[in-house]
């Protein structure tokens, strides 16, 4: 967690992380820090609308599409592209889902997580 | 006509007016022989001024009048050859004034039915001075058409000079239509016998040669026409009666009877027995002669071992006995009358048996037949057969001839007790319309008894000529039976008038075998009817058509419904969801039950809401789909909680719907089949088939509706049960790579300040490659995973898919297989990339694999081999990776590595058992 890369006006972007399960909560977020962004991280999906409605600095969502809860990540995924059209997608998740089901500009990370690929896919997002 | 003095000179004293045609010919023969002795008295050639001369002339004109039979003479000496004489019989039937006629040429009976080939050979004829005899159609005064069997021939004078030319006519129209007749009774005669497959129907010849040999005979005998025609038909008796004369006997009993019944054992070709019954008849020519016998009969094997079946035989046999036409008499052993069958007392014209019982029977035969009617006696009284024919008058004085058979009946002490006298009139000569109508009812009750329906229609025109419709001329009682309707009302209308709205294949299906000549076969559905019949449509001749045909509703049903189930166990197989199976399922009922409604309704935990979120409707259908109480449908909502099946035909008179009928209507539901779908003992859904207007279930319908539910019930299970194994291979997945990259991260996070960067690295990469398995694996449910897809996603880790060549069968891979292939591929790969041939730029590996069954258990040989890159030689320690390397593909070892300057090449091999071992 060296990098301190900023965006153009100084402040580092804001990255929301969905992941139930804390240990890779934990792996996700020192992905995000060491694109250079900050990360807010929330267990549920509908933590993550609520999140979404509240802050307007959310830039990039990185989200484990297998989270447990009412709300899949895929259905998430689909009300993000919809609602908030500018946010950039990084998806993980047990099984690559279809391609046709993943939005447009999403990426998909398969894990176990090669680092390198993970972080130049946030920086280049976040950026 | 009288002409004076001519009587006294005509010496016949027969009534000409009964003169055959022959014996008239003759007559003119002779009488125009009479003319050639007297030359000087030629007839004066007109009428009735002045008279003839010649007295031999006047006999000849005499004979002319007389006779009742249309007669001309003409006289070819005088222009236009005109009519001389001519008698009242020729003004009667052509109805022409006697002025009209003498001094015209004879033309004037040509009109626009003529045929004009006909006044050819007639002018022909005149002209060469011969006889002539032909059919030609002329027309009267009122210009009605007659056919006219004409003879025209000349009449010389002793010198031989032509003085007259006499023509005769007779009116041959109705022969004509009798003709017409016979043909139609024959075409129709003809179609039965090539078609009817119910029926056997033999034609032998007086031997008892088979000459014709229909589709009925082939079908219940085995043999083709081809194989008995020419052969006795001895040969489908059985050999017990063959022993015993059985054909000769009913050959004999034809000679006797008119007619022999035929129910007994016969031999198919295969050597099996079928039970025939049926008779034998003469064939006769129209002209009455004994041609050969026709045989015909159904195979009775079925009914004949049904109790119910003998019986009806027994009546048949007693309805033949009673129309018997013969003089069937029992005597005492004095020859006294004692009885007389009905039959018998219509041709011997008695009109009360009192009259003559008791009289000598000896004593009604006149002559011979007395002396020989005694002689029988006297032989049955012996015990013997007396045998006879003769002539006697019957009661009311008519001479007949009879042939009479004398049978003696024994009484209990085994001596002749009674005599049994069976007489046949043989004195008829049946007149042609009799012999006709006795051919037709031959063949009508060969009509009649088929068990297949018959139709003989006529095609109907519209003004332009198209044919629109067609009209029942004749049907037999089966087509009652098979249609449903009474065979009396329907002839004389046509099908559209029967059956409105009936399908137009109907019509232009026979349409077309009467335009084109060609027969048809069909298997159609009246739909007014809900009947199937499948049958075979035929020309007759003219506008004219036969169909003879079967009804098969149910076998089309059960056909239907076998689809429908074959259609579903396709669909379930196809992977659809449980909604989507629910929908197939109805759907494939409403269709092959042909009704308005089907779907699931859900029942609640109370037992009482149900809940019907979509259907299967017919068009124009209303559907069901909402919430709704299942008790204010009626008393069977009970029956459903009980898990017991619901079918009421109709809703106003099951006692369980009658009081909710209205409410049931009122969604269209005028019948119900309901299946109960239970679980846990819990009825949990209903199937329910709903109709508009009431319907009489049949058994098969129904455990049709209980088959489709119950395969619907287990296919939804099934596929519960499988999205229920998804939903947990999926968790699996999930969880495991979770721990995967939980692993990687931590070992990532743990090493990171060791300075060695590629053991960690490889470490990771490791971790990688069992990921990838599986993931293959999960996407086959942990089954197998494809060698090729392996192959694939770990090597597309470690290069550029340009750099390898992959070749080899499609081979699945057991869970375990996957696994360490995986892992043994990364290391070569790895190694490769770090070494060998992907070390530098242009290097290449290829993978080959192939079955090798050489050494007898097939085992996977997978060939590894790296060009292209740096010289290699054998490292000198060993590894995990390289230790990897060697336990192979199973764990078995089995693996070969040589280190080639070229490149590494590594040969592994498995036993086909274990790669695939699950």
């Amino acid at each position: 967690m060296t990098t301190t890369e900023a965006n153009g006006d100084g402040v580092r972007a804001v990255v929301l992380v969905l992941q139930d399960e804390p240990i890779l909560a934990g792996i996700m977020r020192d992905f995000v820090e060491e694109a250079g962004c900050d990360a807010v991280v929330v267990r549920t999906a509908q933590a993550a609308v609520r999140t979404l409605e509240e802050r307007t600095d959310i830039r990039v969502v990185f989200a484990d599409l297998d989270v447990r809860g009412s709300t899949t990540g895929l259905k998430l995924v689909a009300m993000i592209r919809d609602r908030w059209p500018p946010i950039e997608l990084v998806l993980t998740g047990a099984l690559a889902p279809d391609l046709d089901a993943i939005p447009a500009r999403g990426v998909f990370c398969d894990k176990p997580f090669r680092e390198g690929k993970v972080i130049s896919a946030i920086r280049s997002f976040a950026a | 006509m009288p002409i004076a003095g001519v009587q006294a000179n005509f010496s016949m004293d027969n009534d000409l007016r009964y003169l055959s045609r022959e014996e008239l010919e003759a007559e003119v023969r002779r009488l125009r022989a009479k003319l050639a002795d007297r030359p000087d008295h030629g007839p004066s050639p007109s009428y009735p001024h002045p008279r003839p001369a010649s007295t031999d002339t006047d006999v000849l004109f005499s004979a002319v009048d007389k006779t009742g039979l249309p007669m001309i003479l003409t006289d070819p000496n005088q222009d236009d050859d005109p009519i001389v004489f001519t008698n009242r019989a020729f003004l009667d039937l052509t109805g022409y004034g006697i002025d009209e006629v003498v001094g015209r040429n004879c033309r004037f009976l040509q009109g626009p039915d003529t045929e004009p080939d006909r006044v050819d050979a007639i002018r022909t004829a005149l002209r060469e001075n011969r006889d002539l005899t032909v059919e030609i159609t002329n027309h009267r005064r009122d210009g009605t058409p007659f056919v006219n069997a004409l003879f025209v021939g000349p009449v010389f004078d002793g010198e031989g000079r032509l003085r007259y030319r006499f023509g005769s006519q007779i009116d041959v129209t109705e022969a004509h239509r009798n003709r017409e007749r016979i043909a139609e009774s024959e075409a129709r005669q003809r179609a039965i016998f090539d078609s009817a497959s119910e029926m056997a129907i033999i034609v032998t010849d007086t031997a008892g040669t088979v000459t014709d040999w229909n589709v009925g005979a082939t079908r219940i005998l085995g043999w083709s026409a081809e194989e008995m025609r020419g052969q006795p038909i001895e040969r489908i008796f059985t050999p017990e009666d063959r022993t015993t004369g059985q054909m000769r006997k009913e050959m004999d009993g034809v000679f006797r009877d008119g007619h022999a019944e035929d129910m007994r054992w016969h031999l198919r070709k295969d050597g099996g027995r079928f039970y025939a019954v049926g008779d034998m008849t003469s064939l006769r020519g129209l002209d009455g002669t004994h041609r050969g016998f026709v045989k015909a009969f159904s195979d009775r094997t079925q009914e004949r071992n049904l109790a119910t079946k003998e019986q009806a035989d027994a009546e048949f046999m007693r309805s033949v006995l009673a129309s018997s036409a013969d003089c069937i008499k029992v005597l005492d052993l004095d020859g006294g009358l004692t009885f007389m069958s009905e039959g018998g007392m219509q041709v011997m014209e008695v009109s009360d048996f009192n009259h003559i019982k008791g009289c000598p029977w000896p004593s009604f035969w006149q002559g011979q037949g007395n002396a020989d009617a005694l002689a029988a006696l006297a032989t049955a009284r012996d015990g013997g057969i007396g045998h006879f024919q003769g002539g006697a008058d019957t009661f009311l004085g008519n001479a007949k001839w009879w042939d009479v058979q004398v049978t003696p009946i024994f009484g209990p002490d085994g001596r002749p007790e009674r005599i049994l006298s069976v007489s046949r009139d043989i004195s008829e000569r049946r007149s042609f319309e009799e012999r006709l109508a006795a051919s037709e009812a031959h063949w009508r009750g060969l009509f009649e008894r088929l068990s297949e329906g018959f139709i003989v229609g006529e095609v109907v025109r519209d003004q332009t000529g198209r044919i629109t419709d067609w009209r029942y001329v004749d049907v037999n009682s089966a087509w009652g039976r098979l249609v449903g309707i009474a065979t009396d009302s329907v002839v004389g209308r046509t099908i559209r008038e029967v059956f409105p709205g009936i399908e137009d294949a109907w019509v232009d299906e026979f349409a077309d075998v009467v335009e084109t000549g060609e027969p048809v076969t069909f298997v159609r559905q009246v739909g007014t009817l809900a009947r199937w019949y499948e049958g075979r449509a035929f020309p007759l001749g003219g506008e004219r058509f036969g169909v003879i045909f079967l009804e098969v509703t149910e076998r089309v049903e059960a056909d239907t419904r076998r689809s429908g189930l074959l259609e579903l166990g396709e669909r379930l197989r196809a992977g659809i969801d449980t909604d989507a199976i629910a929908m197939a399922a109805a759907a494939i009922l409403g269709r092959v039950l042909g009704v308005g409604r089907v779907g699931y309704g859900t029942v609640g935990s109370d037992g009482e809401s149900f809940v019907v979120e979509e259907d299967w409707t017919a068009t124009g259908f209303p559907t069901l789909a909402g919430h709704y109480r299942m008790d204010d449908y009626g008393l069977y909502a009970e029956d459903l909680r009980q898990g017991r099946t619901v079918v009421i035909p109709d809703v106003r008179e099951d006692p369980r719907t009658s009081a909710s009928a209205a409410t049931l209507e009122a969604v269209s539901a005028r019948t119900l089949v309901n299946i109960p779908i239970v679980e846990k003992g819990r009825t949990v859904a209903v199937l329910f088939v709903n109709d508009g207007q009431p319907r009489s279930w049949t058994e098969p319908e129904v455990s049709f509706v209980r088959q489709i539910a119950e395969l619907t019930r287990q296919a939804v299970e099934r596929r519960r049960a499988e999205e229920r194994q998804d939903l947990l291979n999926h968790e699996l997945s999930h969880r495991l790579k979770n721990t995967m990259a939980m692993v990687v991260s931590i070992a990532h996070q743990t090493l990171r300040s060791v300075p060695e960067r590629e053991p960690v690295e490889a470490f990771q990469k490791r971790i990688q490659a069992l990921a990838s398995a599986h993931d293959l694996l999960l996407r086959k449910d942990w089954t197998a995973a494809d060698l090729r897809t392996v192959c694939r996603e770990v090597l597309g880790t470690a290069a550029e898919a340009r750099r390898f060549t992959l070749d080899g069968p499609d081979v699945a891979l057991g869970p375990s297989a996957a696994l360490s292939a995986s892992l043994l591929l990364h290391e070569l790969a790895t190694n490769a990339a770090k070494y060998g041939s992907l070390s530098g730029e242009e290097g290449q590996v290829e993978v080959r694999w192939w079955i090798d069954g050489a050494t007898g258990e097939p085992g996977l040989v997978l060939r590894w081999r790296e060009h292209g890159g740096p010289p290699v030689t054998a490292p000198t320690r060993r590894g995990f990776g390289s230790r990897l390397i060697r336990t192979g593909l199973v764990g078995t070892g089995e693996v070969d590595v040589t280190y080639d300057t070229d490149g590494v090449i590594a040969v592994m091999r498995a036993p086909m058992v274990e790669v695939q071992r699950s």
